[in-house]
């Protein structure tokens, strides 16, 4: 008895057994419990019971209602994806037509007006084309962006760096090739290639008190607070940080899924082991939490649009937001933030009030 | 048979879910729809066990079917079970958010506290007649008894039909071990459904 009783459990926890009685198993599996069967003339009863016990624990799986809303997300970003690809083998194009003759030049404008009317739908770039004025001097261009806009630059290699919003990237106005300079105030999502054929390069960030160096590679630099974040993707970069007389104070070599935090006022860099995707979710207009005190969504938003918000309670500071926002539209944000926090939220002249809990409902 | 839906899942888990895999290599763009509507269920369902936040949920579905997407190329081989394949790439995502600092292998020898504690309801489990109820309500209770492992085991298994070979790469345990939570679930469940008599 104690044994048939054991022997039950044993058999469904064994795969073949369970293949055999759901009908999916193989000849030579239903070959081998035929036998079993006819071994043992109790094993008639056994089997009954074991089918009979399988078929009591049945979880049922009904479709939720929210498939093809969801499925249309899914497009829209895959979509996104797509379209930001295509913009990478454009500037790709670019670069070839540096070598070739004047009969191309026709199929080049074309391509160029492609390039910005595909991206205007997002932001409007401003394409960095480089050794198109041999003979100019060389001086440094500013690209700077205002609350809630975005910009995207491309170089000629196929490097690609997106502008945050409040932000300003200065570069030289000509760029043939070699080593480059850039400075950073604000945010900045950098994709920089590394180029082999065209032998070592660098590429470095000036931010305030140090510098990003850079092989090739994706990251994300922010100087927004007095201390700037740099998250990296992918590749390898350099951080260091300076004193006045550029001397080096302290330096690190940062490796993917890490954030370096250069701390202006001591001098020093810290580094954690972050979700990066966390960081760049801005690139593809979202802005991700997780459970991030609402008093740091704050700050973001503040960054990226300009309006405060008004936080007094301690209770309120503190609730943690974990989700995926939009970001392409101060309002649509709001409204978003609004369904997740469950309490009215306001924009009155540039300032966020967020009113009273609609009901008792608890998130996390 | 009361498992019917069972005997579906497998057979899908099989057929449709692979053809649909090898069409999306192919870079078959509707083939990533019909792998969503297929899968998205299943995988809610299971993620919404592990964290109990449903745009946490959501949002790792996206996540994995874009990564789908954008790796689709490259995906040039075919898993044993697609579902299998979706349910631990979900879980390895749903991790990462739970807790972003740890390292894989942390996380997994400290089977972060707060997962799979979540208890199955009614709905969970299927109700054919009234008498059935009863039993069902003794079932569940005895369920959501087990330990987390023990629970997520039963779960893989008979909601989503894996094989224990299955459900030891979803879980990166090894396949005995699966096999001696699936044997202590059962006897602690049986235990408990043989002493209620049958109803009919």
């Amino acid at each position: 008895m104690s044994k048939n009783e054991e022997e039950i459990e044993r058999l469904l926890a064994d795969d073949s057994f369970v293949a055999w009685i759901e009908g999916s198993a193989s000849e030579k599996e239903i070959a081998k419990w035929r036998a079993w069967l006819e071994n043992d003339p109790a094993r008639k009863q056994i089997l009954k019971e074991a089918q009979s016990f399988h078929g009591e624990i049945d979880f049922k799986g009904s479709r939720r209602p929210e498939v093809d809303t969801e499925l249309y997300r899914l497009k829209e970003a895959v979509d996104n994806f797509e379209r930001s690809a295509e913009r990478e083998n454009e500037t790709a194009i670019f670069r070839i037509h540096h070598k070739t003759s004047y009969s191309n030049v026709a199929a080049v404008i074309l391509l160029l007006v492609t390039v910005l009317s595909i991206a205007t739908f997002i932001n409007p770039p401003e394409v960095y084309q480089s050794d198109s004025l041999e003979n100019a001097p060389r001086e440094l261009i500013t690209a700077t962006t205002q609350n809630g806009q975005q910009k995207a630059l491309a170089l000629s290699d196929g490097s690609k760096i997106i502008l945050n919003a409040n932000s300003s990237l200065t570069y030289p106005s000509q760029y043939t090739g070699g080593d480059l300079e850039v400075s950073l105030e604000g945010e900045a999502y950098f994709n920089i290639v590394n180029n082999p054929g065209s032998g070592k390069r660098s590429f470095s960030v000036n931010v305030p008190g140090g510098a990003v160096e850079v092989v090739g590679t994706k990251f994300n630099v922010n100087t927004y607070d007095q201390t700037t974040e740099v998250v990296l993707v992918e590749g390898r970069v350099d951080v260091k940080m300076r004193d006045r007389l550029s001397r080096v104070k302290d330096s690190y070599v940062m490796a993917p899924g890490e954030m370096s935090r250069m701390s202006l006022p001591d001098g020093t860099i810290n580094t954690t082991r972050v979700e990066s995707d966390m960081y760049v979710a801005w690139t593809q207009d979202k802005l991700v939490f997780d459970r991030t005190p609402l008093a740091e969504v704050a700050k973001r938003i503040k960054d990226i649009y300009g309006v405060d918000f008004q936080l007094n309670d301690y209770e309120l500071r503190e609730t943690l937001v974990s989700g995926s926002l939009p970001n392409n539209n101060i309002n649509v944000f709001l409204n978003t933030l609004e369904n997740m926090l469950e309490r009215p939220v306001t924009n009155k002249n540039g300032v966020i009030i967020l009113g009273e809990q609609k009901s008792e409902t608890n998130h996390e | 048979m009361s498992y019917n839906n069972i005997e579906k899942d497998r057979s899908e888990g099989k057929g449709d879910g692979l053809r649909l895999w090898e069409s999306l290599c192919g870079g078959e763009k509707k083939a990533l729809d019909d792998l969503f509507r297929l899968y998205y269920t299943p995988l809610y369902d299971y993620g919404i066990k592990i964290i109990s936040n449903e745009n946490i949920v959501k949002d790792a579905i996206q996540e994995l079917f874009l990564k789908l997407w954008k790796t689709h190329s490259s995906l040039n081989t075919t898993p044993r079970s697609v579902r299998a394949y979706l349910l631990v790439s979900l879980r390895r995502i749903l991790f990462r958010s739970l807790n972003r600092k740890q390292k894989c292998d942390e996380r997994n020898r400290k089977y972060l506290d707060n997962a799979f504690r979540n208890n199955f309801t009614q709905e969970d489990l299927m109700i054919r007649s009234e008498t059935d109820e009863k039993k069902k309500k003794i079932l569940l209770k005895a369920i959501n008894r087990l330990n987390k492992r023990q629970k997520e085991t039963l779960f893989l298994r008979y909601y989503h039909g894996l094989t224990n070979e299955e459900i030891a790469d979803v879980l990166c345990i090894n396949r005995q071990s699966v096999k001696n939570n699936l044997y202590r679930a059962l006897k602690n469940l049986r235990g408990i459904i043989t002493s209620v008599p049958d109803s009919v």
